[in-house]
């Protein structure tokens, strides 16, 4: 008889999807910082946040994870690591993370499909997924956004030049997060 | 319909009927309790239903250790931290509730509290948070209703923060529902009339909101078919003893679905308002119920259309997006029906709203969870403009 305590070692397919977690979440941290600084309707959704609350975003059992935090009229990325949370949206698995961040399933499903679980006050949680869905819109592409998105979002002028604003930040913005 | 993946769970033993209340100190002993902590209310005390529990417990080797019987209308953390102490004071090892919505979400924070062995509810708010072996729990409902007696979840007011605090966990079912005719027939027709919508619009939404699926459907459906069969009858006759057990019952079916469907935007529009301008909880639904429903037209207009057989829409018509309205209409008829029979409120401005709340309340109702499974997004704009149209 074989006894296995639980396998330690993970397959490559294992290691790349959580390449892909880590990159995305860093993706998402770096454009909630992003959005915040760039966009009206950001800051008009930021501007009901209680001052101070932090968010993390993460995989169980052990992560990643990353945590944002509300600094006045801005959001600050405060890295890959949950920061003393008080609000915290957790993936259940690996697998379940990457449905959404792949964009084969938006957060409405997830929930549905009870993905993640969530610590702390749902009516927070409901704030911070806002929030998600304004850093979706301005990093997923069109033909993405419509499969997830309840109600495809639509663009002003003004807004598709954010957009394209955030691209044009995104790469250094991941470089120099990378290590936070 | 069947979903992608769908998850569907309910442990609770259920004794529904004749003499079932006589059952209670055998299913305590089988959840190997001795000594049960009563969570109840001061309606349900001078209603007589207390002396009921108390008679069923004559003769059995299990007692009641204590009687909490100082539950509002909407439980707090103030109410759960009383009542814990006196579950350790008097060595309880069960609790029983008895009463409706609030007995039920006071005895689940009492259980957190007890079996985290924590002080602090705040600490357990969220999703899916709870790790503990929960105490024995047996929920007894006196309104039929808002189906806690089989949901996963309360909802707690902190005092301090002048909050709700939403808990949701697989942990917090009861171990055992029990459903006894004696133990609804002195609701008054009004309350009747409300619970009876909260019921309906659990079903409902249960049956078009975003986690549906073919299990919990089945229960939608035979909830929405008894409440269109007896609500009414209810109303008219609170001593028709059959139509009482199946309002009872009903009102299980639709917990059990919407426990395991989630609700919309009717819901985070019925918390709202509950919260803001202190509307009952079904009445809340009552109002919204109609309008919720048509905003969901869009969306969910096919689902919606497979409910007018069971609400009696005879000869439903040919197009879906007809029959799902004729859906919509049916409710409206029960409402009216109802609004003629006791007073039951059909707009938020019989309801007692003032106008200038509208805002605050569209505001509350985009931050409840329930909208994250209306099948139609929910903006501040589209809650504002349900508000008016219900107002």
């Amino acid at each position: 008889m074989t006894e296995s305590f639980g396998s330690k070692k993970v397959s490559s397919s294992y290691k790349m999807k959580e390449f892909v977690a880590k990159t995305s979440l860093l993706a998402l941290g770096v454009t909630f910082e992003l959005i915040s600084r760039l966009s009206d309707e950001a800051k008009k959704e930021i501007a009901g946040w209680k001052e101070g609350r932090v968010f993390a975003l993460g995989i169980l059992p052990s992560g990643p994870y990353i945590s944002i935090k509300k600094e006045g009229d801005r959001l600050q990325y405060l890295g890959m690591d949950l920061k003393d949370p008080d609000v915290t949206i957790l993936f259940k698995n690996l697998e379940a993370a990457m449905l959404s961040f792949t964009g084969q399933q938006g957060a409405h499903i997830a929930a549905a499909q009870h993905r993640f679980i969530v610590q702390g006050n749902i009516s927070e949680s409901m704030q911070f997924a806002r929030g998600l869905g304004l850093v979706q819109k301005y990093l997923f592409p069109g033909i993405m956004l419509n499969k997830i998105s309840k109600r495809a979002p639509t663009f002003t002028p003004s807004q598709l030049w954010v957009k394209a604003n955030i691209m044009a930040r995104l790469t250094p913005g991941l470089l120099f997060s990378m290590n936070k | 319909m069947i979903p992608d993946y769908f998850q569907f769970y309910c442990p609770v033993k259920i004794l529904s009927g004749l003499k079932a209340l006589s059952n209670l100190p055998y299913e305590m002993e089988l959840l190997g309790a001795k000594r049960a902590l009563v969570i109840t209310d001061l309606g349900v005390v001078s209603a007589g239903l207390i002396k009921l529990v108390e008679a069923a417990m004559e003769g059995s080797k299990c007692e009641i250790g204590a009687i909490y019987s100082d539950t509002p209308v909407d439980s707090s953390n103030k109410v759960v931290n009383d009542a814990a102490k006196i579950y350790r004071a008097k060595k309880c090892d069960c609790l029983v509730a008895v009463g409706g919505g609030s007995s039920m979400d006071t005895a689940k924070g009492v259980d957190i509290l007890i079996s985290e062995g924590m002080d602090d509810l705040m600490k357990f708010q969220g999703m899916d948070r709870l790790k503990a072996q929960m105490q024995p729990f047996i929920a007894i409902p006196t309104t039929a209703g808002t189906g806690s007696e089989v949901t996963l979840a309360a909802v707690i007011r902190d005092i301090e923060a002048d909050l709700k605090m939403p808990f949701v966990s697989d942990k917090l079912y009861p171990h055992v529902a029990i459903l006894d005719p004696k133990m609804t027939m002195t609701m008054p027709p009004k309350i009747t009339a409300a619970t009876g919508m909260d019921a309906l619009t659990h079903a409902v939404e249960a049956y078009y909101c975003l986690q549906k699926n073919p299990v919990s459907d089945a229960f939608a459906t035979a909830a929405v078919q008894m409440i269109f069969e007896y609500l009414i009858k209810c109303v008219e006759n609170g001593r028709d003893e059959k139509a009482r057990m199946a309002m009872a019952n009903a009102s299980l079916l639709a917990g059990i679905s919407f426990s395991n469907s989630m609700v919309g935007v009717v819901h985070a529009l019925a918390h709202a308002a509950g919260g803001v301008c202190h509307v009952p909880h079904g009445v809340a639904n009552a109002v919204f119920l109609p309008w919720g429903m048509e905003q969901n037209l869009g969306k969910a207009s096919e689902y919606i259309a497979e409910l007018a057989p069971y609400m009696g829409v005879k000869d439903p018509p040919a197009q879906p997006i007809d029959r799902a309205k004729a859906a919509v209409q049916a409710v409206r008829n029960l409402l009216n029906k109802l609004h003629d029979l006791c007073g039951l409120p059909t707009t938020l401005k019989e309801a007692g709203v003032p106008k200038q709340k509208l805002n605050k309340i569209a505001k509350a109702a985009i931050n409840d969870g329930s909208c994250n499974y209306n099948p139609e997004d929910v903006t501040f704009e589209d809650a504002l403009a349900i508000l008016k149209k219900a107002y």
